[in-house]
């Protein structure tokens, strides 16, 4: 029988993903383009944060969006409505995006003449976490009514993003959803978390989020 | 939880093209087994890995080898006494059991690494 050899590799699971995330990294730095991946669970309200920050920052600033919900041409058409372009993908019954998805996907953008991208993550808080797509920044969603204690369930999802957005708040005053457990819980897993807390109904932390995502803009930009 | 396992078939056809080069480089005939570090945050599921890695290196070097996964726990750092501990998560909220303190830090539990592989 012949001998078994050890070879040593020492390399990330998906080091062909994270190799070419980070190329497309670079070319949004070259081109001063801010891009954030957006995840959360179907249903949490990423669509409705998206079309909302549209309206309110489509005059100042040059918007596409990458749409990765599956097989579904909804979310793209809600974007078109608001003037902006999107680029839908057909992802199958894939349960998330992965970077060869977003390098397609940006031969149809003009990267010189767009300030920002905001990709659609296909809804999911597990398999998007473990998938670099080149993004500047990870938000991830999460909606009142999924509970406080996600944080426990998927943390993956909480250590690997940047902003966490708490959306559905109108919901809060129905429900045992405790923040506090949340913020604390968050921070465990992620210090440098920052944390927003929405409603696309009343208008609540909408202005935050823009605020937060101009400063992100204008630091990619220079 | 949710139950999915497509996620290991996209993790395992990329985890295939890595073995697969790296025999190649090292002018191996057969790849015999392929050692992971994996943390539990990961949600990997040893057996989804195994059944798609068979599916996948059929007819290849690597057909028949075994996958080895070494997981590795979700550890914490407590804030007030800094004794680092491991901590079944999703079973609620991880207290020091030195200190019975609250606060803390996540310290490991997101490993995603190849390892080494065993060739012939």
């Amino acid at each position: 029988m012949d001998k078994v050899r050890l070879i040593d590799i020492k390399k990330t699971i998906l080091s062909d993903n994270y190799d070419l995330a980070a190329e497309i990294r670079q070319e949004l730095r070259q081109n001063g383009v801010f891009m954030l991946n957006i995840m959360a669970s179907p249903g949490a309200g990423k669509t409705s944060l998206i079309i909302e920050t549209l309206r309110r920052m489509k005059e100042k600033y040059h918007f596409a969006v990458i749409e990765g919900d599956i097989e579904s041409q909804v979310d793209a058409e809600k974007v078109a409505k608001e003037g902006v372009s999107a680029v839908q993908l057909r992802t199958g019954g894939s349960c998330h995006l992965d970077a060869p998805m977003i390098k397609e996907a940006l031969k149809k953008i003009d990267l010189s003449a767009t300030d920002v991208i905001l990709i659609e993550n296909i809804g999911n808080l597990v398999c998007p976490a473990d998938f670099d797509l080149g993004q500047t920044r990870k938000a991830m969603v999460l909606s009142v009514p999924e509970g406080d204690d996600k944080a426990l369930k998927y943390p993956l999802m909480f250590s690997v993003s940047d902003l966490l957005v708490v959306s559905k708040t109108d919901y809060l005053e129905y429900s045992d959803f405790n923040y506090e457990a949340l913020k604390e819980r968050s921070e465990k897993l992620n210090p440098q978390l920052k944390i927003i807390k929405t409603s696309a109904k009343t208008g609540e932390g909408l202005e935050d989020f823009c605020l937060w995502l101009q400063e992100e803009i204008e630091a990619a930009r220079n | 939880m949710e139950v999915s396992h497509i996620h290991e078939l996209a993790i395992t056809e990329s985890l295939l093209k890595i073995v697969l080069k790296h025999a190649e480089d090292n002018n191996a005939e057969k790849v015999v087994s392929v050692q992971l570090q994996v943390g539990e945050m990961r949600d990997i599921t040893e057996e989804w890995m195994q059944r798609y890695f068979d599916y996948l290196s059929k007819g290849t070097m690597a057909e028949g080898a075994k996958i080895m996964i070494r997981t590795i726990p979700v550890t914490f750092r407590c804030e007030g006494c800094a004794h680092i501990f491991s901590a079944d998560i999703r079973k609620g909220d991880p207290v020091c059991p030195l200190c019975s303190g609250r606060r803390g830090q996540v310290t490991g539990g997101n490993e995603f690494l190849i390892v080494s592989i065993g060739v012939i």
